[in-house]
């Protein structure tokens, strides 16, 4: 299936692009993580941790919907927007 | 151990008084706000106007403040507030902050009038108040020019025209674009015709253990600069969090009608019209953005409040309305509030042409550059809007219902609290009115951070989910606590704990750093204890001044109106909920079921006593 991957700045500077189209082998964030690791392994250095999860610094939104467990199941043509969640200012 | 002065400048008798400051308030209360907020509550008698002589004007610089510590370029200035009637306070980077340490002095208190517009001259530990009539009438940016064409390498803090002419939200102003934005400071310094405090100085401060500081500065540098964090800071600066803030659909728009705007003002095109990034003293973070329209900024309050909240969504129209807010000496929080509150009420037909003179609308920069420029005159309706929340006596009771700001102030930040429930709390019960800066907990941002990690931060009880009322009092609580205390030592929150990253600087590092610079050893609890003490302070300073539990709340389109957009929809505070949120927050500071401090935590505080 095929997800959109939005990525807010400074993500998106690691691939020089705002969103990325990606295939996945079954609905889970997983197998978005290892397609990641495949097809951007730069991108995935900086959000994937030494335990191979994502980093818990990284927010996650399922089409509008803010993720705090990553036990969900992807449909073909969702968009799934990561981001580094600074807030102070 | 380093002996640190405060002196009394009475403008009316033209006299100046000189006081080693007492250690047992530097052991209570640090510094900077803290002594700040400690004199205000001595000094000022109940039912004083703002705007009268007898109100002060307080600057005060904590002890790490023009040291090597990281950030340490801060300041705050306070007073009784004209935009609240509360308590006023703005803290402020720059290089003005380390000048006055450097010039022989941690605390300046101005009292009285002066009898013609004048400035106060801070130089190697004299005082003079001298004539300033060439200067009045000046913008900030003009009299800052003038003052070193003058004087030489001097820092000055002033007051723009609108602070000459008491907008009640003009802010004070140092260098381009630091400003003690908040609460009026500006007009109360115009009301005492003050233009400026100008300080230079060529005396060092005296660190109490060199060595030491050497070695815990570059510790800290490293464990700042090994953070994900820092290196965003420092290349794009708070703008970034727009694009955050907006994917949430957390961004104030005409006046929080809406909680999404355009893409338009994303960090990236901002990047288009920034010339380099700069620093305050003494940081490596360097944060800021010197921009193409010969100033500086915006920063993530004036995009969002000058941009999404006016209806804009072009960069350079809101660089340029940030620099006119700049030069003139307005905070740019309360101008895009009071705008936008002003536009959406013609448009609800609440106020009409009869007092506004013109047609009022969103998305029309020339007309809020107009505005802006008419509030610092206080020219036709510019006079009533620079009232900021007192204009509702003008607009009608019925216009409250759409004023985004709590006791009088309009909310400082674009963030639209109604989705994070702990913003909501923090906004309601902060000391000086709907601010950030005082109490948010803002890590509840992160939605992925683990319960344990969040109960390390800020205690057993507090709940995973933004959305969730319960616990979140303890988040607030911790803010509320370190951020007093930051404020007090003189460094800047960017690079402190709890603001925008768990890892970065706490009350171990403040320990650190306080024992090489003064040689007092503080225990990281007693930190914390000196911030919850400020806290406390500040609220027996609020409640002699007549607020009461009523006036920690919201506006009321929080509670009524659901978000509209993006993942905060559906989304507001419910009443219940929040009224059990502040009192279980009452709880844990130990206040009583109206707000009150306790009589003996008064007795407590109260006897660290007067000046000696
Ligand atoms: S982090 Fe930014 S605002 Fe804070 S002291 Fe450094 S440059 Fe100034």
């Amino acid at each position: 299936m095929d997800i959109t991957l939005k990525l807010l700045k400074p993500l998106n500077d690691v691939v020089g692009q705002n969103e990325l189209s990606i295939k996945v082998e079954n609905g889970t964030i997983e197998s978005l993580l290892a397609a990641l690791s495949n097809d951007h392994p730069k991108l995935a250095e900086e959000i994937i941790d030494e335990k191979g999860d994502l980093d818990y610094r990284i927010n996650v939104i399922l089409n509008d919907k803010p993720l705090s467990d990553l036990n969900v199941s992807l449909n073909d043509g969702d968009l799934v927007t990561l981001f580094i969640p600074i807030s102070g200012g | 151990m380093q002996e640190r002065k405060l002196a009394i400048v009475d403008l009316s008798k033209g006299k100046v008084q000189t006081y080693t400051i007492p250690k047992s308030w530097r052991r209570g209360f640090l510094g900077g706000r803290g002594i700040n907020s400690y004199l205000l509550y001595n000094l000022l008698e109940k039912g004083t106007d703002p705007f009268s002589p007898r109100n002060v004007f307080i600057l005060g610089v904590g002890p790490l403040g023009g040291t090597l510590a990281p950030s340490s370029s801060r300041f705050s200035a306070s007073a009784l507030s004209p935009e609240t009637g509360f308590l006023g306070d703005a803290n402020c980077g720059g290089f003005f902050g380390p000048e006055l340490r450097y010039a022989g002095f941690d605390h300046l208190v101005l009292r009285g009038k002066a009898k013609n517009p004048s400035y106060v001259n801070v130089q190697d530990g004299e005082i003079e108040i001298r004539d300033g009539r060439d200067y009045w009438g000046m913008d900030t940016y003009d009299v800052q020019k003038a003052f070193r064409k003058d004087l030489g390498d001097v820092e000055s803090v002033v007051c723009g025209v609108a602070g000459e002419n008491k907008v009640r939200f003009a802010c004070l102003r140092t260098g381009v674009k630091n400003a003690a934005g908040r609460c009026g400071l500006g007009a109360v310094m115009g009301s005492k015709n003050v233009k400026a405090v100008v300080a230079s100085g060529t005396d060092g401060i005296e660190v109490e253990h060199p060595e030491e500081m050497l070695e815990v500065v570059k510790d800290i540098k490293d464990y700042l600069m090994a953070s994900k964090i820092t290196p965003i800071l420092g290349s794009m600066g708070t703008p970034l969090l727009y694009e955050i803030s907006n994917t949430i659909g957390a961004i104030r728009t005409k006046n929080s009608q809406l909680n999404a705007w355009s893409d338009s003002l994303n960090a990236e095109e901002l990047e288009k019209y920034v010339e380099k990034m700069i620093s305050c003293s003494s940081c490596f973070m360097h944060c800021r953005h010197r921009n193409m329209f010969d100033g500086e900024g915006p920063e993530y309050t004036a995009v969002g409040l000058l941009g999404a909240n006016l209806g804009l969504d072009d960069y350079p129209e809101v660089i340029k309305l940030n620099n006119t807010c700049n030069e003139l000496g307005l905070d740019v929080s309360s101008s895009g509030t009071i705008l936008s509150w002003a536009f959406e009420l013609y448009k609800k037909g609440l106020i009409d042409k009869k007092m506004t003179g013109q047609e009022l609308r969103f998305g029309d920069f020339e007309l809020a550059d107009e505005l802006l420029h008419k509030i610092s005159k206080r020219e036709g309706f510019g006079d009533i809007l620079a009232e900021s929340s007192k204009a509702v006596k003008k607009f009608g009771p019925k216009s409250e219902d759409y004023l985004i700001a709590v006791k009088g102030l309009p909310q400082s930040d674009p963030h639209d609290v109604r989705y994070i429930k702990a913003f909501g709390l923090g906004i309601a019960t902060a000391s000086r009115g709907a601010d950030h800066l005082r109490s948010r907990p803002t890590l509840e941002i992160f939605f992925r951070l683990p319960l344990e990690v969040k109960e390390k931060i800020y205690g057993k009880g507090v709940t995973a989910d933004p959305t969730s009322y319960d616990g979140k009092e303890k988040a607030v609580y911790f803010s509320d606590n370190i951020f007093a205390t930051i404020d007090s030592v003189g460094i800047c929150k960017f690079i402190c704990h709890g603001f925008n990253s768990p890892h970065f600087l706490s009350y171990e590092h403040f320990s650190k750093l306080l024992h090489a610079v003064t040689g007092m050893r503080f225990g990281e609890k007693e930190l914390e204890n000196i911030g919850k003490r400020i806290i406390d302070t500040e609220r027996m300073f609020n409640f002699k001044h007549g607020m009461t539990a009523k006036d920690d709340t919201l506006p009321k389109r929080y509670f009524d109106d659901p978000m509209k957009l993006k993942v905060g929809k559906g989304h507001r505070i419910e009443r219940k909920g929040f009224q059990k949120m502040k009192k279980r927050y009452y709880k844990l500071r130990n206040w009583n079921e109206q707000g009150r401090v306790k009589k003996q935590r008064v007795k407590q505080i109260e006897s660290y006593g007067g000046l000696p």
